[in-house]
């Protein structure tokens, strides 16, 4: 009898969720919706393992790519912000870990995370003056001040100026780097996907989407976006420490507009209505130099042209196209079954 | 004394080229209410055809029309290949951003895969090498051509918006484009023709500064930023803010330049750009009213 109860209430409320015109996100953390981290964390173990040294090395700048990809993403979707200076809290983490590891002698665990708070400090300090602002002047001013980032550590001596610093320790040997860098890139997704399931997460998206909304419900949007934000920058941080470590070295040249540029087209291509977005746009660029072989000068290029026709196809990003064709066959199911339903 | 002449005179120069752009980011600014990041690349294609001209043998002033002909054309494809098909599906700001982007990476990179290369593209100026000196300062004499041409340029895109009926359609346009369709204007004409003004200019702009600036396939993300932080400075979509912004932003850099050192100044400019944004998002002329005279 309870049973049956219990039955026919959760077929109710299926069904209601279901047709109701937008469906009503109620916070659920389950393990069952991280489904891509267990198939990830199987591609991470056979890559480790089995493939070869070339298509580790690639898989490597991959996931630090989704990182970094992820902590614009964040932006994006908890605080409905646009960044063009997240480069600059990667080269905050890569010169920091540097610095650390190579000057001051500490260990690369240490550094990593001295590397995450130091960009969480800066970002607390930038952010209070940056999130006055929103739309193409926050993303115009964080551009200002990435640039304003990369001509510092060009001209100080202690950050090694143009050349930049030399002789990172690495993670040790590379199929044992990628499986590191892999668990931990894994680990921060799978933590972000699980918090959007509280409701935190929740209340962190709608402030992203209608700001105004999120305020008339009584939360204030302008603490938690500089939590956001703070999040966003210690990411990027964990990213470029990371990037460090892999690289071994680090110079101002390799954390411009083009890192940026390069982190949104990953956006682009992924879409931004998922979080796995991130690494999926990471994985499709990063299979760019598998596909098309080594053309490195052709790169950008591709990028432009990539750009173009990506949004061209799909004004609304990837997974917005995705999203509207799921949309359109669910509205069409959901025609047939209420036209049925009004017959009977 | 000499110095504060140098900067002046060296700002009055390179702001008066910023205030061109940032006129020109202001007019497709209010004619689509779009951030062009392509506009450096029209000035860019506009000096480096110049050059190609003139390596095929043509005199400067014959070279010109090439370069613009070829910067006006980048500006064209690009309306009708990238803003025209997606506008009509009216996507969120960002794409334009990126997809301009994506415009500004395949017009350097073509430039630089080409023949042409990357290497600076220089020619001499048809005044001579000679620089001009005024007061105890020396600037390069091509500037005798460049400062008049601008302010020429800037008065008569002032007499356009002020006589013309396309200079109507595009203050309409920009301060409210639903009653600009209502009275009969179409807002897809004026934006093609904004992109094709804003194409002339920079590329005729291009031209001009060749010999003074060099030419190269990377030269347009930096004239492209300059721009924004003249326009931003100024009002974005304002006219007299736009010439404004463009001569602070030129002053502040060569004043940084001479008077600080080379070395910061880079990041100064940069540094004062972000609180300027920060501190003063609408401009210094710009308002959330109704303009008597909008770009």
């Amino acid at each position: 009898m309870m049973l049956k109860s219990i039955s026919s209430q959760r077929g109710k409320t299926h069904s209601e969720s279901r047709s109701r015109p937008h469906r009503l996100a109620r916070p659920r953390p389950s393990l069952a919706s991280l489904w891509p981290g267990a198939v990830l964390g199987l591609v991470i173990w056979v890559t480790a393992n089995f493939a070869n040294s070339y298509l580790v090395s690639v898989a490597t700048f991959m996931s630090i790519h989704a990182l970094g990809a992820l902590s614009i993403l964040l932006l994006i979707r908890y605080a409905g912000l646009v960044s063009f200076g997240q480069s600059a809290y990667v080269l905050v983490g890569a010169y920091t870990s540097a610095i650390l590891t190579v000057n001051v002698g500490l260990g690369i665990v240490a550094g990593a995370l001295a590397a995450a708070a130091m960009s969480g400090v800066i970002a607390l300090i930038i952010g209070a003056l940056l999130l006055r602002s929103s739309g193409h002047n926050f993303a115009i001013a964080s551009l200002a001040l990435a640039l304003v980032a990369q001509s510092l550590v060009d001209r100080f001596s202690f950050t090694g100026g143009f050349e930049g610093i030399v002789g990172i320790p690495s993670l040790g040997q590379a199929r044992v780097a990628f499986s590191i860098i892999g668990v931990i890139v894994l680990a921060i997704f799978i933590a972000v996907a699980m918090l959007e399931r509280t409701s935190t997460g929740l209340l962190l998206k709608s402030i992203g989407e209608d700001e105004y909304a999120a305020t008339a419900s009584g939360f204030n949007p302008r603490r938690w976006r500089m939590g956001v934000f703070v999040a966003s920058a210690m990411v990027a941080a964990v990213a470029g420490s990371l990037l460090a470590h892999t690289l071994m070295v680090v110079s101002p040249s390799s954390f411009g507009l083009e890192l940026n540029v390069m982190l949104v087209f990953m956006l682009i291509v992924g879409g931004t209505q998922s979080v796995w977005g991130a690494l999926l746009g990471a994985t499709i660029v990063g299979l760019f130099p598998v596909v098309l072989g080594d053309f490195s000068n052709l790169y950008t290029l591709l990028y432009g042209i990539g750009v173009i026709v990506v949004l061209l196809l799909m004004p609304h990003g990837v997974s917005g196209g995705f999203e509207t064709a799921r949309r359109r066959a669910w509205g069409l199911l959901r025609g047939r079954l209420s036209a049925e339903r009004g017959g009977a | 004394m000499d110095v504060l002449t140098q900067s002046a005179l060296g700002g009055l120069g390179s702001g008066l080229i910023y205030a061109l752009v940032a006129i020109c980011i202001g007019i497709v600014y209010n004619a689509t209410k779009i951030l062009n990041f392509a506009q450096g690349e029209f000035i860019m294609f506009g000096a480096v055809f110049t050059w190609v001209a003139m390596q095929f043998g043509a005199p400067y002033l014959l070279a010109i029309p090439v370069g613009v002909v070829a910067g006006s054309l980048l500006a064209v494809v690009t309306e009708f290949l990238v803003i025209t098909p997606v506008r009509r599906r009216n996507p969120p700001m960002w794409t334009y951003v990126f997809m301009l982007m994506g415009v500004h990476y395949v017009a350097s990179q073509s430039i630089g895969l080409s023949p042409i290369g990357t290497d600076p593209l220089a020619v001499p100026s048809f005044l001579g090498d000679e620089p001009v000196r005024i007061g105890g300062a020396a600037v390069s004499s091509h500037y005798l051509v460049v400062i008049p041409a601008a302010i020429v340029i800037v008065v008569g895109i002032h007499l356009m918006f002020r006589h013309t009926n396309l200079g109507r359609s595009m203050r309409a346009t920009a301060s409210n484009e639903s009653g600009a369709r209502l009275v009969g204007i179409s807002v897809a004409s004026v934006a093609r023709k904004a992109f094709l003004v804003c194409g002339i200019v920079s590329a005729l702009l291009g031209a001009l500064i060749l010999p003074i600036t060099t030419a190269s396939n990377t030269m347009g993300l930096a004239l492209t930023l300059k721009g924004f932080m003249g326009a931003i400075i100024g009002g974005l979509g304002n006219l007299k803010g736009a010439v404004v912004g463009g001569l602070a932003v030129g002053f502040l850099e060569s004043v940084m330049v001479g008077l600080i050192s080379y070395r910061w100044a880079e990041s100064l400019i940069w540094a004062t750009f972000a609180l300027a944004l920060l501190f003063l998002p609408h401009g210094l002329f710009g308002t959330t009213v109704d303009e008597p005279e909008r770009v």
